[in-house]
């Protein structure tokens, strides 16, 4: 099988024909454009071959970057400057997932969540329940065992209007850990709302 | 003496029966499945809920949908096969009636001759025999008789001999079983249901041209177009192509994409079913009109939009089919709104209040948007003047009572109890059959509060037969009635695509862990029971669900988290979610039974220390020293033998 793309040697890029409609190809496209974000790194790395992803091939300075980031933003939470924590755990965050690609994706993907952590908290707190909401759908995705994740999710949903979705989320993060108060609670918060809500 | 000749059918005597025969083989199935389909259509229409005063934009469509669809159901090519087929087959009844067989004056049976029964004795037959000779032996005949009647006698005599011996001597009767005639072999005839002219007159080419066309034509071509149907539509109805196409959507599914109705609609516009339908339309167009559904905007063509959406629940259905091999809850979860969506002509997005907005004669733009009803339940506890106000319908007016009666009437679930059960265990042991069972109480939405039921009604029955078939209790509850819902064409969906889809997903990465199973069979009586009964909860009935968990229950022992959904295909506000555990625990070891009757532990030696030791109970030990002794010389023995062969070696 044959696809319309060609390869620019000057700028290392696969691109889609120009001849065809872009919206025909949508997932190619999201794999041209992975696999040229990838060519892109590997170029500027300038070295041959990458090391083999591992805990000592790991760009620490980016890592302590994050890291400055990160407490810049925990500070502004600390001083309920929730909107700016927020902007800031988002630049956190960006520079963790700017990590190259050919890094070890397990140490990548803990940064990640705690700079995905720190932003959902900012937006719960601040009031932006969709964002909010959205953090948590990623994390719950990429750490799905860990309870106050869908404490987050639900606390989230539930501002947003959505009782029956925010139990189901604190009813999840109870199975990972059962005696969980702060889950329990706010299950039993949400019973009575849904109650209330159906007018019993 | 033995020949054989074909016979034709020139008297038609014999080609009635054949004809019959090749007629009714067809046409009885035909008809009983007409009938049953025309009574089951039947029964479905005298109990169709949208008897509503309230008409939808597209009323006029719909009807017109209905009737071409009914039409098209009770005057087809099948009503055509049954009528004449049964025309023909009076015909030939009659032609059998008023012909007469003629009996084939060669044939032969002694006991008839004789005039005994078939099971008569050598000694009843031999004093019959003697009794007739009496009468037409030819020396005993009367004088007086005429020439003619003296040789009728004769014969018959002649045959009366021929019969006794067929049944007394050796040899003829050895011909009679083996031929059929004392005499030996007879003209063998071979009938054949057809005149003569036909098959050797100048007509016989005529008819190797039909044979021919009949098998060599026919047969293959119509076998050839059911084989091909069958291979082009999967088990599930859907057509092999749409499948492909979805099985591809799923196998590229991005999960950082969230899947919205707008997506399902996307993926079911490009089904081929709607290609083979409609080929002037392109998917666009499907995606078009099925939008404008749930948007409720009159298009052009309405009939064309309402065939389009009436083909879309089965292939939803397809969708969550397809979705659940990949055990993906999203977008099964979606995929049954968007049936819902397509069946309450809702769109979802940007509102909270689908469950208000399906009900008869509410608009989307007059109702309150501000307020925070959201559930039929918060509807029914606000007083009627701002009920009124909020719906944006007259208080005083009957189409206010409709709204009202139609959203008391939309059954909502209560439930009761949840839990896995293993049939014949009061614990969940590894390894083993398990199913879901719920109790469920349907209730209106109107009703408030707990019902106080009868403890009973919680109960499992736990008789033998209950035990052997756990779902019988449930298959015994009647079909759900149709759904209101005015937007939407009636039709074969509303019996198949009703009710609540069961979905068990497993909490630790939220996917499907059964196949999804409907909920089809319930008793919604409750609805019309006032507040007051509901409470009271004596005529309250309570509902089972069991749902057959197909994987056994896991091997270790541990606490497993589910959640069971239950989804609505066609109401909105009527879902339930359920937490459940399993809690699989290894079975308790059975206590040994105290003896009873102070009998002394069996010998180990016995059968009976042998059986004990089996059960595990307390034996005797036996000590024999002299068995001891004799292993240590086999010991002692070998040792010295081994010795021997090592010298040997050397």
């Amino acid at each position: 099988m044959t696809y319309p793309i060609s390869y620019d040697s000057t700028t290392k890029k696969v691109t889609l024909d120009d001849d065809v409609s872009a919206s025909q190809y949508k997932d190619l496209q999201v794999e041209l454009s992975q696999l040229n974000t990838l060519t892109s790194e590997l170029v500027s790395n300038g070295g041959d071959v990458p090391p083999a992803p591992s805990k000592e091939s790991y760009n620490k300075s980016l890592s302590a970057m994050t890291k400055k980031m990160h407490e810049a933003a925990v500070s502004s939470m600390k001083t309920q400057k929730f909107a700016d924590a927020a902007k800031q755990f988002g630049l956190a965050l960006e520079m963790a997932s700017r990590r190259a690609k050919f890094e070890s994706f397990q140490l990548t993907i803990p940064e990640v969540a705690v700079c995905l952590n720190g932003r959902c908290d900012a937006n719960l707190m601040a009031g932006n329940f969709l964002d909010a909401y959205n953090d948590a759908e990623i994390l719950t995705n990429i750490m799905p065992n860990v309870p106050d994740h869908f404490l987050r999710k639900g606390v989230a949903a539930r501002n947003l209007g959505r009782l029956v979705d925010a139990k189901a989320e604190f009813e999840r993060g109870l199975c990972f850990n059962e005696s969980h108060p702060k889950l329990q609670a706010e299950l039993q918060n949400i019973v009575v709302k849904i109650a209330e809500e159906n007018g019993e | 003496m033995s020949q054989s000749s074909y016979v034709y059918d020139e008297n038609a005597e014999t080609w009635p029966y054949f004809a019959l025969t090749v007629l009714l083989v067809p046409l009885v199935p035909a008809t009983v499945s007409y009938v049953a389909s025309t009574v089951s259509r039947k029964q479905s229409d005298s109990d169709s809920p949208s008897q509503l005063e309230f008409k939808p934009y597209n009323s006029e469509a719909l009807i017109k949908y209905k009737t071409k669809k009914s039409k098209n159901k009770v005057f087809n090519k099948k009503l055509l096969f049954i009528v004449i087929g049964w025309l023909l087959t009076a015909y030939v009844i009659f032609k059998i009636k008023t012909g007469t067989i003629i009996a084939d004056p060669n044939a032969f049976d002694p006991y008839e001759i004789m005039g005994v029964a078939a099971s008569a004795t050598e000694k009843e037959i031999k004093s019959k025999y003697r009794k007739l000779s009496l009468v037409f032996h030819p020396d005993k005949l009367a004088k007086e008789m005429s020439e003619d009647d003296k040789a009728d006698m004769e014969t018959k005599f002649v045959r009366i001999n021929k019969a006794y011996k067929a049944l007394t001597d050796e040899v003829t009767r050895a011909n009679y079983l083996k031929y059929g005639h004392p005499d030996g072999p007879q003209a063998v005839s071979h009938g054949i249901a057809l005149p003569q002219i036909l098959i050797e007159g100048k007509l016989s080419p005529v008819l190797v041209v039909v044979y021919v066309f009949v098998i060599g034509v026919l047969l293959p071509y119509y076998v050839g177009k059911w084989w091909s149907g069958v291979k082009s539509y999967t088990r599930q109805g859907l057509h092999v192509d749409t499948a492909a196409t979805f099985l591809e959507t799923l196998i590229n599914y991005n999960p950082s994409v969230i899947t919205k109705v707008d997506d399902v609609l996307e993926w079911i516009s490009t089904a081929k079913e709607y290609e083979l339908q409609h080929p002037d339309l392109l998917p666009e167009d499907i995606y078009s009109l099925l939008q404008a559904h749930i948007n409720r905007e009159p298009v052009k063509d309405e009939l064309l939009k309402i065939e389009v959406i009436a083909v879309a629940p089965k292939l939803l259905m397809g969708l969550i089919d397809i979705a659940s091999g990949f055990r993906h809850t999203e977008i099964c979860t979606k995929a049954i709104e968007t049936h819902r969506a397509l069946v309450q002509a809702i769109n979802p997005v940007n509102t909270t209040q689908q469950a208000i907005l399906q009900l008869p004669n509410v608009e989307r733009s007059k109702i309150d948007s501000s307020s925070p009803v959201h559930t039929l339940g918060k509807l029914f506890t606000l007083p009627k003047e701002k009920c009124a106000q909020f719906l944006g319908i007259d208080a005083t007016s009957d189409t206010f009572k409709e709204t009202l009666a139609v959203a008391s009437r939309i059954p909502t679930l209560k439930v009761l109890s949840a839990e896995f059960k293993v049939p014949g265990e009061t614990i969940i042991p590894p390894n083993s059959n398990s199913h879901i069972s719920l109790k469920l109480l349907v209730k209106s939405p109107s009703n408030k509060g707990e019902c106080a039921l009868d403890e009973s009604l919680l109960q499992d029955d736990l008789s033998m037969e209950h035990l052997r078939d756990p779902l019988k209790v449930m298959n015994e509850q009647p079909l759900l009635r149709n759904p209101t819902a005015p937007f939407f064409p009636e039709g074969e969906f509303q019996y198949e695509n009703n009710g609540w889809v069961a979905l068990l997903v497993l909490q630790r990465d939220n996917k499907l862990g059964e196949i999804p199973q409907k909920v089809t069979r319930l008793d919604t009586s409750n609805v019309n029971l006032s507040q007051e009964a509901y409470k009271d909860g004596r005529d309250a009935i309570v509902n089972s669900f069991k749902m057959t968990v197909l994987a056994p229950t896991p091997k270790e022992v541990g606490r497993y988290h589910f959640r069971l959904m239950l989804r609505s295909l066609v109401y909105y506000g009527v879902d339930v979610d359920i937490p459940l555990v399993m809690e699989v625990v290894d079975p308790p070891i059975e206590e040994v039974v105290e003896d009873n009757y102070g009998l002394e532990a069996p010998d180990e030696d016995s059968l009976a220390g042998a059986m004990a030791q089996l059960r595990g109970e307390k034996v005797k030990k036996v000590f024999d020293e002299e068995d001891d002794e004799s292993d240590y010389d086999e010991d002692e023995d070998f040792s010295d033998i081994n010795t021997d062969t090592e010298d040997e070696e050397e």
